[in-house]
């Protein structure tokens, strides 16, 4: 079973939303719990490249071999995603709920790419 | 922190569960999981490395989180949670309940009520999740709202419709803030029912009142035996006397009109096939037949038709109705 099957069997995302996946980027800012989670769901999901900061990339690299990592020299602790020139931010009370809620995010916005 | 909690399937919602819980402070974990790693959980169960495919997750588990964490108390049992694991509830505060099984969801509510340990209900598949928190004897517990497990395959597993990782984390993140509110005796997340549609980004809560007459915690406890021995040639009869009702080619708010109307021509205890076309009707459809007191017993998709199985409340549960 390939690592992306679950992911692909869901409707809304399908062999066409994973391609998209697959191709996006994403640089991810902060280095608390919320980054991690997020940087994780995102590698988990495949993206091609993520950009985040070197506490995270080690985790995203022992999750998912086959996304590209790139350092950001930013130390900033203020947790937030960019893609496609959005910014994506959460106010969810923890971080498993903050980290979620941008990655969910950023996902739906490769998916709504034509 | 000195409160305990037992994790009941380390996957999409246990693993990273753990991960807010021990951030949140909780220094005594139990992890009940009898499954290995397989690459496909990875997209998901964010606690775990490619390194760990192949070993059990409650052992990943509870490695990874010593690793994070120094000091905390881990104990795990590579098992499918069973009556064998009684004795266990009694030693933690709270039960963070996250498999794929709604066998194993119904055992665990019922020993929780047994044992009056509060616990923390949630399930994921697809891009729509719910969670329930339960205090015993005092709230309504899974049973109030399924009253019993749908036969096996008869609901959608991951397996099926998939599930999109962070849409997972979401609902575990939910579920940890529930349980937290629980052990601060937070009374005010009882009683609801939290579900997320991931499509629209959209959380409802629905009221979920206690049934007096509930197998799991009212009037009915004594009926959970027989139900477990007779559980699938009882359910078997019932669904196969099932009604059937076609709304394919309608659309919201017709699709419910329709569905509401059939609903309430059942006698109490009869059930319902529904046949719905409309994605959305399929998600609104079940929300307000359950917010008005019927139960949903299956859902299933094949890619065309959504076929939902309801079920009028037996006597004396119908005053919801």
């Amino acid at each position: 079973m390939s690592r992306y099957s679950r992911q692909i069997s869901v409707k809304s995302v399908g062999p066409r939303g994973h391609s998209r996946v697959r191709n996006g980027s994403v640089e991810i800012y902060g280095h608390g719990l919320d980054s991690q989670i997020c940087a994780l769901y995102l590698a988990g999901a495949g993206v091609g490249t993520i950009s985040c900061h070197s506490k995270v990339i080690d985790q995203v690299r022992a999750i998912n071999s086959e996304v590209e990592t790139l350092e950001i020299a930013e130390d900033s602790t203020d947790f937030r995603a960019v893609c496609r020139k959005e910014t994506f931010r959460s106010k969810k009370t923890n971080e498993l709920g903050r980290g979620s809620q941008v990655a969910r995010d950023v996902i739906a916005c490769f998916l709504r790419e034509q | 922190m000195d409160d305990s909690v037992l994790v009941v399937g380390a996957g999409g919602l246990g693993a990273p569960g753990l991960l807010q819980l021990a951030h949140a402070g909780i220094r005594k974990f139990g992890i009940i999981d009898p499954d290995r790693l397989e690459l496909s959980n990875l997209h998901r169960q964010i606690l775990y490395t490619e390194a760990d495919i192949g070993a059990p997750k409650a052992e990943c588990a509870k490695n990874h989180l010593l690793r994070r964490f120094p000091g905390i108390e881990v104990h795990v049992s590579v098992e499918a949670f069973t009556k064998n694991h009684e004795s266990m509830l009694d030693e933690f505060d709270l039960v963070i309940e996250g498999t794929d099984q709604m066998e194993t969801k119904m055992l665990v509510s019922d020993l929780c009520i047994d044992t009056n340990t509060p616990y923390v209900f949630a399930g994921v598949v697809g891009t729509e999740g719910q969670v329930l928190a339960v205090r015993p004897n005092i709230s309504a517990c899974l049973r109030c709202l399924f009253d019993e497990a749908p036969p096996p395959g008869a609901t959608p597993r991951c397996e099926d419709l998939g599930v999109i990782g962070p849409i997972a984390g979401l609902v575990a993140a939910e579920q940890v803030r529930r349980g937290l509110a629980l052990l601060d005796h937070d009374e005010t997340v009882l009683n609801k029912l939290w579900t997320y549609d991931g499509v629209r980004a959209r959380e409802r809560e629905i009221r979920l009142p206690k049934m007096s007459d509930c197998r799991g915690c009212g009037s009915r406890i004594a009926l959970r035996g027989w139900i477990t021995t007779k559980r699938s040639q009882t359910v078997d009869d019932e669904i196969s006397r099932a009604k059937e009702l076609s709304v394919e080619n309608e659309v919201c708010p017709q699709t419910y009109v329709h569905t509401k109307r059939a609903l309430d021509e059942l006698l109490p205890g009869e059930m319902l096939w529904v046949m719905i076309g409309s994605d959305e009707s399929a998600r609104n459809v079940p929300v307000s037949a359950m917010a008005a007191g019927y139960h949903l017993l299956s859902k299933t998709f094949d890619g065309r038709v959504h076929r939902l199985l309801f079920q009028r409340p037996k006597i004396n549960e119908d005053d919801n109705v």
